[in-house]
């Protein structure tokens, strides 16, 4: 007779919850990362002009509105026939990038730094006001870096969250010179900020060996990549890597994405399953995200961030394997990401006053695709002839990974369960594991909420055994 | 030139003039919609409503010609909740979730509802979605924001004259219609001269290509007055968060309080949110902070618990407020066809059923209507200028002033 234990989990973006199977010995049989959310944006857009789907989308996760609003502006350009002027396509990839450093440092400091220092021994801060006492110094370049990012993107985009920027055809405004200034003049700081945590979280690595052994397991990696093999953040290929490092797929058109990503559903979750379509649902495992980018970028392109991917690359043989080294992938990118805004910026595009392009000859079928901080996003759009839609399917990255979040609970509960019930470190150490993943079960139910995860160990009946 | 008496204080008009012309000229502000300069007016939407001595009940400014010795009186709780409950009514009329509304930040309604403060609706079930009209090649015709004001019925009418726009259908029924009842694509009297899309006050009738939220003249909104200094009390407050559904967009712009947050931890400890660490709403709660609407089975016992143990108790952003762009799902099928339409496409597979998974509510509900509020702060999400000014606020046991900001509950 084998049993359920259901663990709750604090500190995750969106509802969901956690349920390990035992066996009829007790040991650990599988556990599942469950969606408990849906607020139905698939339908909702049914109906409604492609124009709007930017902002509408936006409203699907309050963490990364700019990803959500880019993917869908980058269908709307195909199915308005607009491709976008140079000036907005800079402008989107420094409002991703900037997105990329706010969503990054929200879950490195704000919602995973608490565990990480925990583990020195110390009383372990609960949550980001008792972290800002605990340790004003680590929680200040968390600071320091949200709010270059979101300064950043407000001079952007005219405000932080779910700021109204990126349209079909290109964006809403251009900008100007002295946001420009403002924004570069910024960036040091935030640069030294990224690189004194890097350091330092590198250095606190090894205290972590036993919770990164943990979380590890095989899986294929997926991550959209430009032409010169960096990640691509505002659209590029499909690029599938394996556990061992090599590369399966290569240049797969987002628009084709049905190809390599299956979705099929489950009774116990409200988000669909994906896997790599050719290999099945057991072999083809996919992993997104921070992890999958660097492992399947062949180069970053920014030298600091390139150092720092060389450091994150030794981590493992082939690929990194273990879900816990996000966290270093997430502050690697963040150095990346700063970077790039430096370039950008320097790149006189970026002033160019020529944002939005006219329609052209219309689609009635598109795929906007970009690389959102949590990972892959596509959005699958169909139109009629008026542009009103007709079908949309958003695959989002915490949707992706939510099965691999469960390999990682499952390998966390066979190293920490003790006994057949809850225990507060096992509830810990499954709470962080899922962490790592820097899930946004906003975005995975395609729809969004908040909250927290519950845990629950059920035995093969299905009955619960406990909860916490 | 009659002389009358506006608020108590003497006034002069011109022969012929209205009440409303003559209260812009003298500074005294009256809310209006279906009003449109150079328009015949309609006093339809009744929000210009003024109590005039000796009349039997308050009578639209905007169509009344003032008269010598008239007195009249402007402002006064029972106009102020009359005009609440107007726009209270045309909002619970149509489906107007600003989020996603190429309008937003540019729409008189939003404007209208913030200045009245309008926190919540009525609790009615909310109209199904109607198709949008995207035929015509350069106007949008979007049924679902129309408030039925006829500003663009009579800009098409009596400027341009071309009398493409009427009212068709009654009370519920009633909609705009384009030649009698024709795509608007199809019309044949349209000049496409955009007179409509000008006159509209809200999304209803908008150029396609300004059909993308971001692309319209945008209104700037007053700035929020800034936080007084507060001392440091001597015990931390017990601050708490609660997220329903929603986007965690209000709790990012928590986070982008910045350097503040700092202060904000010296004044208060977070005992529960999605942020921290603990299972349960705790006893003793000085102040929570809700994000979302009701819209998953358990949320609203979640709710009830938050708000038997918090002194203060705020809804943060639209969604908290009227359901915002959460309850967008109602207006196409609710939940179950949200359902479904996640699933179809998987080979007609069977909704999940799990008893990890809590159901799904046929319909979502705004904060105020499970529970009492003290203060709504609008936005979606509202700016962190507005929930420092808030919280700092409160936590030092002050009422913050937001006039025009922030609705009491």
């Amino acid at each position: 007779m084998g049993r359920r234990l259901d663990v709750a989990v604090g500190r995750v973006e969106g509802h969901a919850s956690v349920a390990i199977d035992l066996d009829a010995a007790g040991r650990v049989a599988g556990a599942r990362v469950q969606v408990a959310e849906l607020r139905g944006f698939e339908r909702i857009a049914a109906g409604r002009p492609i124009r709007e789907m930017p902002a509408l989308t936006a409203r699907i996760c309050g963490i990364c509105p700019a990803s959500h609003a880019i993917a869908a502006a980058r269908a709307g350009d195909l199915l308005l026939g607009a491709p976008p002027p140079r000036a907005a396509v800079v402008l989107r990839e420094l409002l991703e990038m900037a997105q990329v450093v706010s969503s990054h440092a929200l879950s490195f400091f704000h919602v995973s730094a608490p565990d990480l220092v925990a583990a020195r021994g110390e009383e372990a801060p609960r949550d980001p006001l008792a972290l800002a006492r605990a340790e004003p110094e680590l929680f200040g370049d968390g600071l320091v870096l949200r709010r270059t990012a979101q300064e950043a993107t407000e001079a952007i985009a005219g405000r932080r969250i779910h700021a109204p920027f990126a349209v079909p055809g290109g964006v809403a405004a251009p900008l100007d010179r002295a946001a420009r200034d403002r924004i570069a003049a910024s960036l040091p700081a935030a640069v030294a900020a990224a690189e004194r945590t890097l350091a330092w979280w590198l250095g606190e690595l090894p205290r972590h060996a036993d919770e990164a052994a943990a979380a590890s397991f095989e899986s294929l990696f997926l991550a959209l990549a430009g032409p010169g093999g960096e990640p691509g953040w505002t659209g590029g290929r499909l690029r599938i890597v394996s556990a061992h490092g090599e590369v399966v797929a290569d240049g797969i058109d987002p628009q084709e994405y049905a190809s390599a990503i299956a979705e099929s559903p489950a009774p116990w979750s409200y988000a669909r399953l994906a896997h790599y379509a050719p290999a099945g649902p057991e072999a083809g495992l996919l992993r997104v995200g921070p992890l999958a980018r660097l492992g399947a970028a062949t180069r970053l392109g920014t030298p600091r961030a390139e150092r720092g991917r060389r450091a994150f690359r030794a981590l493992g043989r082939g690929a990194v394997l273990s879900a816990f080294h996000a966290h270093l992938a997430r502050l690697v990118e963040i150095l990346h990401a700063l970077e790039r805004m430096e370039a950008l910026l320097a790149d006189p595009a970026v002033l160019g006053r020529e944002v939005l392009a006219p329609p052209g000859e219309p689609r009635r079928e598109a795929v906007g695709d970009c690389e959102a901080p949590r990972g892959t996003l596509l959005h699958h759009y169909r139109v009629d002839g008026n542009g009103l839609v007709t079908s949309a399917t958003l695959v989002t990255p915490t949707g992706i990974n939510v099965r691999a979040m469960g390999e990682a609970v499952r390998g966390i509960a066979e190293r920490y369960l003790e006994a057949p019930r809850v225990t507060e470190r096992l509830r810990a150490k499954v709470e962080a594991g899922v962490r790592a993943f820097d899930p946004c079960f906003s975005c995975a139910s395609h729809a969004a909420g908040g909250g927290w995860l519950r845990v629950e160990l059920r035995g093969p009946g299905g009955e619960l055994l406990d909860e916490g | 030139m009659p002389r009358f008496l506006l608020d108590g204080r003497p006034a002069q008009a011109r022969a012929g003039q209205t009440l409303l012309e003559a209260c812009r000229e003298g500074g005294v502000h009256l809310p209006t919609l279906c009003h449109f300069e150079g328009l015949s007016a309609p006093a339809s939407c009744r929000l210009c409503l003024v109590r005039v001595r000796g009349l039997p009940r308050p009578v639209p400014a905007c169509a009344t010609r003032i008269w010598e010795g008239m007195e009249v009186a402007t402002d006064g709780p029972d106009l102020r909740a009359h005009r609440r409950a107007v726009v209270e009514l045309i909002l619970a009329g149509g489906r107007h979730e600003c989020g996603p509304c190429p309008a937003s930040g540019d729409c008189e309604l939003q404007e209208l509802a913030r200045e009245l403060g309008v926190d919540h609706l009525p609790a009615v079930r909310p109209p199904a979605r109607a198709p949008v009209d995207a035929t015509h090649p350069r106007f949008l015709l979007d049924p679902n924001r129309c408030v039925l004001c006829t500003r663009c019925v009579r800009a098409c009418a009596e400027v341009e004259r071309a009398g493409t726009l009427s009212v068709a259908g009654r009370g519920a029924g009633a909609h705009i219609a384009v030649d009698g009842g024709v795509p608007f694509g199809a019309s044949w009297t349209c000049t496409d001269c955009g007179r409509c899309a000008e006159a509209c006050p809200t999304g209803a009738i908008g150029e396609v290509v300004r059909g993308a939220q971001g692309l319209r003249r945008r209104r700037t909104r007053p700035p929020v007055p800034p936080a007084p200094p507060r001392p440091r009390p001597e015990r931390r407050a017990r601050l708490a968060t609660l997220q329903l559904g929603g986007c965690f967009g209000c709790h990012v712009s928590l986070l982008d309080l910045d350097e503040r947050l700092l202060e904000l931890a010296a004044r208060a400890d977070l005992v529960f949110s999605p942020l921290a660490a603990e299972a349960d709403f705790p006893e003793g709660v000085d102040l929570c902070l809700v994000e979302g609407a009701v819209a998953r089975e358990g949320e609203a016992d979640l709710l009830r618990r938050a708000r038997a143990r918090s002194r203060l108790l705020v809804a943060m952003g639209d969604c908290a407020a009227s359901g915002g762009p959460t309850s967008l799902r109602d207006g196409c099928g609710g939940a179950e066809e949200a359902l479904r339409c996640a699933w179809a496409p998987a080979e007609g597979a069977a909704p999940p059923r799990d008893p990890g998974l809590p159901a799904l509510l046929a319909r979502v509900a705004p904060v105020a209507e499970v529970v009492p509020i003290d203060l709504h702060l609008p936005g979606c999400p509202p700016p962190p200028d507005l929930l420092w000014r808030a919280v700092s606020d409160l936590l030092a046991g002050e009422w913050p002033d937001l006039a025009g900001l922030a609705v009491r509950g």
